[in-house]
């Protein structure tokens, strides 16, 4: 376990750093504020509405999918490590275990989740576009 | 899905001041997750007003003005107004002068297909391009530095013929410049035209369909990329291009990768141009000239003369009463139709990474918008 | 006994008088005061590395002013200038949050570094999980950029954190199961076993091993940990021409620099990484060259794969959204699975 502790210490170390050098900045760095440098940037114009937004389902689509596939290469982890010992036993559990996954990844793939969203420009749009 | 979650439409600003639009511009974006829904352009941000300062000035100090319309490509805008003055007037150019005036539109073409390949790799993401084609577009500034004093903007083509002659030795720096630019072309493709990202992110995006350009009067590289042959100095040959040997190039395809590879093949295009009219140059005088500039009256009248400029036609309108200044001056531009009218249209449904990439592929040139 | 703890007995005798715990701290400390010294180290020279090789792909001399020579210390300028410069917190951000996220992505990447084996004698922490560890604490960085991005109330950002989080978790499955590939054979996820299992010249290390198998599972090791640092062509979270700066546009001064520092130190773990699993970590190529130290072929091994990430990163352009995640999860995935199967299908035949 000692390996751990030394884990902790390094990030420790690396969270104490950060503090440190930036503290440190604090001594050196001006601080000359006044509204407009406070300002968040949106291309020189005043920032319109909360940038916090509602945003886009793909990426919670995206999340599940991820984890589904991450707790799946979690299982395969300690599996691949004792394959040597196990053999074909060990084979032929984790093909079916894959297999099981692979049906479900072939689900996500027809029912179109895994794709994001193409650009498709609306053509008929461009045509009638006259007066708009 | 999409029943559910109605999505809320977000405002996006893209410039004034954006590393990935060209000139200062705003289109300001209303976006569901990457997909543009609206787009608005809003212009303004340059305008300096050419047209009406054109009305105050003698007729040889429009020419200063005019180069500074469209900044990375002034010779189109200067020969237009010579052109018009000339039919005005009803001078006659000499052979040499028409010769040298082709050599620097097409010289001048070059140039700026140089700086449109770097902004349209630029805002794909690949650097490298734009530091190679700037860099290479410096050997044809110098030749025009040689040329006429100025770098960027010349005012060299002027009434009556150009300005000055060839300096001698001249002809056989050009082709050394062009024989570079030729062997250069492979670096390009290799790097950009060839690449299959590119491809991937050029084909199929941005579809100008043949229909919408005609009706929005689209021009130049974009027109062609539709596949219709519709080029001023073939159509309407001006100088001395009806004497000389080359093609209208098209593409089909109507997307970002057809007008990429419009551009990439008049490039090439321009090289053998410009060889021809040194193999053909005559010898003679520059230079028909005029009146005392100060004591210049252009006879009262009106002239609309056009040139196929890099981004595409670019007409003039001027108008003449027969006193010391012009009456009006009017610029149609390519850039407007293609930055404003039809940018707005085509980004609709686009990706919000493919914005400032479509709107270089149509060779918008904002300063050129608002004049 | 801990590699690292018997390494630093021998060299520091009176330690082994102290109590263990007190001795077992001041060690880590001082291994990680090691690593963040050669990660600052690193990245200085990581950075006028890129200048200087964009700017020779791109027909230009890059910096060659500041020190003298080649402009070495041009980096050593510019962290100068960024420590002295304004740290400025947009107004209406979450403080906290915009404050913590550089601190998050910086540790996260020199946590990193703890299961580097640099030689055989050298390795800060030799978990028996070494590799499923470094997997985990490189995923830290997600929730640093997207907590910066979040917090920075700055629509850009927010579209940078996004995409960077969506890329980094979907890129993280094809590198998983690219490891996955070469841990079947090795058993173990012990970073010093997983060298120790190469040894031999260079046909025995894991990327010859199981030819073709195992070089796919290489390159595709390589393609996902381009994505998982943000680099081009998947630099999308910071795309400039789109998004301005992404995740970091409203950073400046020190903490704009951290971000930085943790973009480079990440470069170096996702090379080492390869080293390690791939490329036989400090073992020399051939029996006759192992006159030369451990630790010189490991970062000589990691540099040049950093060399390779900048040579991509200037001659490729950017993909766009839908095409990067096409990559990933219709490309990438299915032939590590692919691969997965068959290196199981050959050992059980």
């Amino acid at each position: 376990m000692v390996g751990f502790y030394t884990v902790l210490l390094f990030i420790f170390t690396g969270a104490f750093l950060v503090s440190f050098t930036v503290a440190l900045s604090r001594f050196f760095a001006p601080t000359k504020q006044y509204p407009e440098k406070l300002i968040p940037y949106e291309c020189g114009d005043l920032p319109q509405g909360d940038a916090w937004i509602q945003f886009n389902n793909r990426f919670y689509i995206v999340a599940l999918i991820f984890l589904i596939f991450d707790v799946e290469v979690m299982f395969l982890f300690p599996w691949a490590v004792v394959f040597n010992d196990m053999g074909l036993l060990a084979f032929v559990e984790m093909f079916i275990f894959i297999v099981v996954l692979l049906v479900g990844y072939a689900y996500v793939w027809v029912k179109g989740d895994l794709d994001w969203i193409k650009p498709k420009p609306r053509l008929e749009h461009l045509a009638k576009g006259k007066g708009e | 899905m999409s029943a559910i979650l109605q999505e809320k439409e977000t405002t996006l600003y893209l410039g004034p001041q954006h590393p990935g639009i060209t000139g200062n511009m705003m289109i300001e974006l209303k976006v569901t997750g990457d997909t543009i829904r609206k787009a608005t352009t809003h212009v303004g941000y340059l305008h300096r007003g050419f047209e009406k300062l054109m009305e105050e000035r003698l007729w040889m100090q429009c020419f200063p003005i005019v180069c500074r319309i469209c900044v990375p490509e002034p010779d189109p805008n200067e020969e237009n107004l010579a052109r018009a003055i000339e039919e005005l007037e009803g001078r006659e150019v000499p052979e040499r002068a028409k010769y040298i005036r082709v050599m620097m539109l097409e010289l001048s073409r070059m140039a700026t297909y140089l700086l449109w390949m770097g902004g349209q790799s630029g805002s794909a993401g690949l650097y490298t391009m734009p530091q190679w084609t700037v860099g290479d577009r410096d050997y044809i500034i110098d030749l025009f530095e040689e040329l006429t004093g100025g770098r960027v903007y010349h005012m060299y083509i002027w009434p009556g013929g150009v300005r000055r002659d060839l300096p001698e030795g001249f002809e056989g720096r050009v082709r050394k410049v062009l024989d570079y630019l030729e062997q250069r072309l492979t670096d390009y493709d290799r790097l950009l035209f060839e690449n299959a990202i590119f491809l991937r992110r050029a084909q199929g995006v941005g579809i100008l369909d043949k229909d919408m350009a005609m009706e929005w009067g689209v021009v130049g590289p974009p027109l062609r990329g539709c596949g219709i042959a519709h080029d001023v100095r073939k159509d309407e040959p001006y100088e001395v291009y009806d004497q000389l040997d080359w093609e209208v190039i098209t593409h089909e395809g109507s997307d970002v990768y057809s007008r990429a590879m419009v551009r990439r093949k008049e490039f090439e295009q321009s090289i053998s141009i410009v060889r021809q009219v040194l193999d053909k140059m005559p010898s003679g005088p520059v230079h028909n000239p005029g009146p005392n500039p100060l004591k210049w009256r252009v006879p009262a009248g009106e002239a609309y003369v056009k040139t196929e400029s890099a981004r595409g036609e670019f007409g003039y309108y001027v108008v003449s009463d027969g006193s010391l200044k012009p009456r009006r001056v009017h610029v149609r531009g390519p850039a407007y139709v293609h930055g404003v009218s039809l940018l707005e249209r085509m980004l609709v449904g686009a990706n919000i990474a493919d914005t400032s990439f479509i709107m270089n592929s149509l060779g918008t040139c904002p300063p050129e918008i608002e004049r | 006994m801990e590699p690292l703890v018997q390494f630093f007995y021998i060299l520091l005798p009176f330690l082994r008088d102290w109590p263990e715990w007190l001795a077992l701290t001041v060690i880590g400390i001082v291994a990680a005061l090691l690593m963040f010294g050669f990660v600052a180290i690193f990245a200085l020279f990581a950075i006028w590395l890129e200048r200087k090789v964009s700017a020779h792909m791109q027909d230009r001399i890059g910096p060659m002013e500041v020190g003298g020579w080649h402009g070495w210390a041009q980096t050593i300028a510019d962290t100068i200038k960024l420590l002295v410069k304004e740290d400025i917190v947009p107004e209406n951000a979450d403080r906290i949050l915009f404050k913590l996220a550089p601190a998050i992505v910086f540790t996260a990447a020199l946590a990193g570094f703890a299961v580097l084996p640099w030689t055989q004698d050298f390795i800060p922490a030799d978990l028996n999980v070494g590799l499923l560890y470094i997997l985990s604490v490189s995923s830290f960085a997600v929730i640093g950029i997207l907590m910066g991005g979040w917090a920075s109330n700055n629509k850009w950002s927010l579209y940078g954190a996004m995409r960077s989080a969506s890329q980094m978790v979907s890129y993280e499955i094809p590198v998983a199961l690219a490891l996955l590939a070469v841990v079947m054979n090795a058993g173990t996820l012990s970073m010093r076993h997983l060298v120790m299992a190469q040894s031999g010249n260079i046909l025995d290390w894991n990327v010859f091993n199981f030819f073709p198998l195992t070089a796919v599972a290489f390159i595709i090791y390589f393609v996902a940990s381009l994505a998982e640092v943000n680099r081009t062509p998947f630099d999308l979270p910071e795309g400039e021409s789109e998004l301005v700066g992404g995740f970091h546009t409203e950073y400046s001064g020190m903490r704009f620099a951290f971000f930085f520092l943790g973009e480079y130190a990440n470069m170096y773990v996702v090379s080492a990484i390869a080293t390690t699993v791939f490329l036989g970590g400090w073992l020399p190529p051939f029996e006759f060259l192992s006159f030369i130290p451990g630790p010189i072929w490991f970062v000589g091994k990691a540099m040049t794969m950093v060399f390779i990430q900048m040579w991509l990163r200037w001659t490729l352009p950017r993909l766009r959204v839908d095409q990067l995640m096409y990559t990933c999860w219709k490309v990438l995935t299915p032939f590590s699975f692919a691969i997965i199967l068959l290196i199981g299908l050959w050992k059980v035949i």
